[in-house]
């Protein structure tokens, strides 16, 4: 019979090294796409797939080119089919591709479902991500590394949610033990008891949860509480730490690629131009939005600056010195405007200056465009937090945090400075200045608030990556978003927390 | 093993239906989409057909039938006509409802029909014809899934009893795919339900008191988000119309227009008019490319008449007995007049401005293309509001409406810069300049764009009635002004 000869042919991959019958089963069923043109890409997105899904170690893979050939030669491309036949060829977790082609660039979906026990079918992650169409289009190159990108990321996204069922099995002196060769990790589990099973052509059913259990670094169970666990009985684990490793050690190599120079020479540089670049920031920023067509980080740069090149422009405009010519009073804020112009002229600008050309290159090196120079330095990074507000975060392409430390940090200094500054009031009978100042209490509450804020932000820069994603992941699993509801009663602030299947 | 032995036996002879379905969710929707000649409108129909299957999955209501079933089905359907071989085919299938798409090329568009027609007495609501152009053909698939979409408002779940437990559960036909999963969900005519565990497909539920026998249907009253589901194509057709109408697709193919666009507005303009006071407005335009452009001479005069009011109405208002310039104060030269001259003189700018976004969304109009930003439409005519006078209502071409935020908002400007010694008159002009100021930055972001050629393509399939005002050339020169309201139907 032919189906015989293609079960065979199906499982043989499945059967080629001694441990696989007890490792779980993965396969890729295949990209869809709807366009010719897509054909090949979707081709070496599945590929990718595959290769993600082979390099977390976790699986025995059905061979891809084998079971797209099967599935497509019994009409067997739509969701059900192919659910229905992991389902009878004892996968455990199938992957689903689709690659859209559209105006605005090329949107990359996975979809991945568990087979067994917890999921019976469902889907249990979803990855999306939209890579915008540039000014000139990504070669072959650099969009065989941008497949390779999002399939470990979805791969990595899907293991770190997957759960797959490790039976109990007794070693025949009453111990139990989980079996396979599954590694779990010792620790206490939840016991799942398999519940009736369903009637035949139904592969739903429900399992009980029996209690927990304690399992140590032999994978025997040591602690079963009220749970009395016996044999077949079965607990949940994961498989997600090879994929997010072998994830992170992508991110790596990635970094490695599109950074030129990292290091400690860049964060010298930066310092050496620092003062140049805060100085030349209310030009030099605009310009280089422009230059490079962000008009998005040009209006938000022209709505988030002016507030501060306001304050620097009045400070330089109405100097003390000039008021104290003219023998009149100088006001506490007016002698404050002035520090603080000095302290945007000198450092305060810098963030600005950063993001308008730091925003590009991070870009550029998310797409694969070539080794670019100046950014990808953590030294680097951590300098620019420590001198200017949200330098730091501007600098790794983290636009919004930028924005928030920028403000915080200015706000603070401005406050400190205004603490800190002398009231100059003249005197006509002796000709002289007496000078006063505020009680120190405020200051000293400012000065705390401020190093606190330098502490969590180098903190958070050090905690977090390059924005070189390629594309923006719109579909995860779960995503918070801040929204505002309408009903009858008016506007409401509120936060969605959204969790998509 | 099952499934795949019945996959591989049923292609050695011919494939029935039965044996192939896979925890099937519903009887499901067939879509035909009618076979053309032309290797265009083939590639186009597949295309259609993909799309439309996308549609009804992401809706989780209606499962499609798979193409070979499709191919299965008509191998036995008979009927006189082609619609007949459609229905019997459909009926073979055992659907609850069967799609006929039918394309055709008409000159430079394509037109689609769509005929959606229910087997089931309770999907009735379901059946619908339809017809769509476009002269963008990949928004053909797009405008069918959107409609197909919308035609899933108000169905709940309808799912079979597929088999009783010993325990008093049952098998349910649905599961993660329409939208159900583990929970307490309420059931029409039948209280509660809890769904125990769920699948993709299947679930397994409880009734208490039991619950309906095999076979029964249990109507969970849980509906499709089909704003959000449609929003979706709706999107798709926005950006294939941008791709093909915007400027840097069809004027300044090469070029960044949105640079370009700054450029004249922000250089070529106020250079041009410093040249040529309004009419270089006009001549600046050819900086974006235009072809054969024309002038509107309703928009130079009214920016004209505007420009030279700026200039002369302080000599005007004092009889000519007051200095020209407004840095220069006599007697007969009030403050408050020198504070509205200087207002004047300082808003020209504006004025060449708005004379220049006027005259664009006529040559954007007459071109049949759209502006640079437009995929970011509604916030960039919210800032052009914000730094022009009615300039968001110029990008998005409504004219009318344009002039009539920039006319007011100068007026409250002169009238507040003169009144601005007066507390109590000065502050009331000037929150009323601030109320019409937001109210102009709100409308531009809210307005739907003025563009034929968009409009054309996106014109939504149920869209709300919607309120239009803007003037139009009429074919034989003359001018229509146009109040009223547009309602699809």
């Amino acid at each position: 019979m032919r189906l015989s000869a293609a079960v065979a042919v199906l499982l043989f991959a499945a059967a080629a090294r001694p441990a696989i019958a007890a490792r779980p089963v993965a396969a890729v069923a295949g990209v869809e796409t709807k366009s010719p043109r897509g054909r090949s890409l979707a081709e070496m997105f599945a590929g990718s797939l595959e290769a993600a899904l082979r390099s977390s170690g976790a699986f025995d893979q059905i061979d891809r080119e084998l079971l797209a050939d099967q599935l497509s030669r019994y009409g067997c491309d739509a969701e059900p089919c192919q659910i229905g036949f992991a389902r009878s060829a004892g996968v455990s977790l199938l992957v689903r591709g689709k690659l859209e082609e559209r105006a605005g660039g090329l949107g990359f979906r996975v979809e991945a479902y568990g087979i067994d026990a917890p999921y019976f079918g469902r889907m249990l992650y979803r990855y999306s991500v939209d890579v915008p169409a540039g000014t000139t289009a990504p070669g072959a190159k650099e969009l065989g590394l941008i497949c390779e990108e999002h399939a470990i990321r979805a791969v990595a996204g899907a293991l770190s949610v997957f759960r797959i069922p490790v039976p109990l099995s007794d070693d025949g002196q009453g111990v139990l033990a989980v079996s396979g060769s599954i590694r779990v990790k010792a620790g206490e589990y939840d016991l799942f008891r398999t519940g009736p099973t369903a009637p035949t052509g139904h592969a739903v059913r429900v399992d009980e949860r029996i209690g927990k259990v304690r399992i140590d670094l032999r994978g025997s169970v040591t602690g079963a509480g009220s749970a009395g666990p016996r044999a077949g009985d079965y607990v949940l684990t994961g498989l997600g730490d090879d994929a997010a490793r072998t994830a992170r050690l992508h991110r790596a190599r990635k970094e490695e690629a599109v950074f030129q120079n990292p290091g400690y020479s860049d964060a010298i540089m930066a310092a050496l131009f620092s003062v140049p670049a805060s100085a030349s920031m209310p030009l030099m920023a605009p310009l280089g939005y422009y230059r490079y067509g962000d008009f998005e980080g040009l209006c938000l740069w022209a709505a988030n600056a002016a507030p501060w090149l306001y304050l620097e422009a009045s400070g330089l405009l109405r100097r003390p010195s000039e008021l104290r010519k003219d023998r009149r009073d100088v006001p506490r804020e007016t002698s404050a405007r002035y520090t603080f112009a000095l302290y945007m002229l000198g450092i305060g600008g810098v963030p600005l200056f950063v993001d308008a050309f730091a925003h590009r290159y991070l870009h550029d090196a998310s797409l694969y465009g070539g080794a670019q120079p100046v950014v990808g330095g953590e030294p680097t990074a951590v300098f620019l937090s420590v001198v200017s507000g949200g330098g730091g975060h501007f600098y790794k392409g983290h636009r919004y945090w930028g924005y928030l430390y920028f403000h915080l940090n200015n706000a603070l200094v401005y406050s400190v400075l205004r603490e800190y500054s002398y009231s100059w009031r003249y005197n006509a009978g002796t000709d002289s200045y007496r000078k006063s100042r505020e009680d120190e209490g405020r200051l000293r509450l400012y000065l705390g608030a401020l190093g606190a804020v330098k502490v969590i932000e180098v903190a958070h820069v050090l905690l977090i990556g390059h924005s070189i994603s390629a594309g923006r992941v719109t579909e995860e699993r779960f995503s918070v978003a801040p929204e505002l509801l309408y009903d009858d009663r008016g506007f409401a602030p509120a936060l969605r927390i959204s969790y998509r299947f | 093993m099952a499934a795949l032995l019945t996959l591989a036996v049923s292609r050695q002879s011919s494939i029935l239906a039965a044996e192939i379905r896979v925890n099937p969710p519903s009887g499901g929707v067939a879509i035909f989409v009618l076979p053309v000649p032309d290797p265009a409108l083939g590639a186009l129909s597949a295309e259609t057909a993909a799309v439309l299957r996308e549609a009804f999955e992401r809706c989780g209501r209606l499962a499609p039938v798979e193409e070979h079933r499709l191919r299965w089905a008509f191998g036995g359907a008979r009927g006189g006509s082609a619609i007949d071989v459609y229905e019997d085919a459909a009926r073979r299938l055992d659907v609850d409802l069967y799609m006929v798409v039918e394309l055709r090329r008409l000159g430079e568009s394509y037109r689609a029909t769509m005929r959606s027609i229910p087997l089931r007495e309770e999907l009735a609501a379901m059946e619908r014809t339809a017809a769509f152009e476009s002269r963008i053909m990949i928004n053909i698939p797009q405008k069918l899934a959107a409609a197909a979409v919308m035609l899933h408002r108000g169905v709940p779940v309808s799912a079979s009893v597929l088999a009783r437990l010993d325990d008093g559960s049952f098998i349910l036909g649905a599961g993660q795919w329409h939208g159900v999963g583990r929970g307490q969900w309420p059931v029409s005519g039948l209280g509660t339900m809890e769904i125990l565990e769920s699948g993709r497909y299947e679930s397994v539920a409880r009734i208490p008191g039991g619950g309906p026998g095999i076979g029964s249907k249990i109507i969970i009253p849980v509906y499709p988000d089909v704003r959000s589901l449609s929003r979706r194509y709706e999107t798709r057709i926005s950006e294939n119309t941008i791709a093909r109408y915007g400027a840097g697709a069809t004027l300044l193919k090469g070029t960044d227009a949105r640079k370009r666009y700054i450029e004249g507005a922000c250089v070529i303009n106020p250079g041009g008019n410093a040249c040529l006071p309004v009419y270089g407005a006009f001549l600046a335009t050819g900086y974006l490319g235009f072809k054969d452009h024309r002038p509107d001479v309703s928009g130079l005069a009214v920016s004209g008449s505007v420009l030279a009011l700026q200039f002369s109405l302080v000599p005007f208002a004092t009889g000519f007995s007051a200095r020209f310039f407004p840095w220069e104060r006599d007697g007969d030269k009030s403050r408050g007049m020198q504070r509205m001259q200087y207002f004047l003189w300082a808003s020209s700018p504006l004025t060449v401005s708005a004379a220049y976004l006027d005259q664009l969304a006529v040559q954007f109009s007459r071109s049949g293309t759209l502006p640079p930003f437009f995929e970011d439409r509604n916030a960039f005519a919210a800032l052009c509001s914000a730094v022009v006078p009615g300039g968001g209502q110029f990008y998005k071409a409504r004219r009318l409406a344009g002039w009539g935020f920039f006319l007011s908002e100068m007026s409250l400007g002169a009238a507040s810069a003169y009144y601005f010694g007066e507390k109590t008159v000065g502050g009331a002009l000037l929150g009323v300049l601030g109320a019409v100021k937001l109210a102009d930055i709100a409308a531009a972001f809210f307005m739907r764009a003025g563009y034929d050629t968009y409009n054309r393509e996106t014109a939504a399939d149920d869209a709300a009635p919607v309120p239009f005002l803007g003037v139009r050339e009429s074919p034989d020169g003359g001018k229509i002004t146009m109040l009223g309201v547009s309602l699809h139907y």
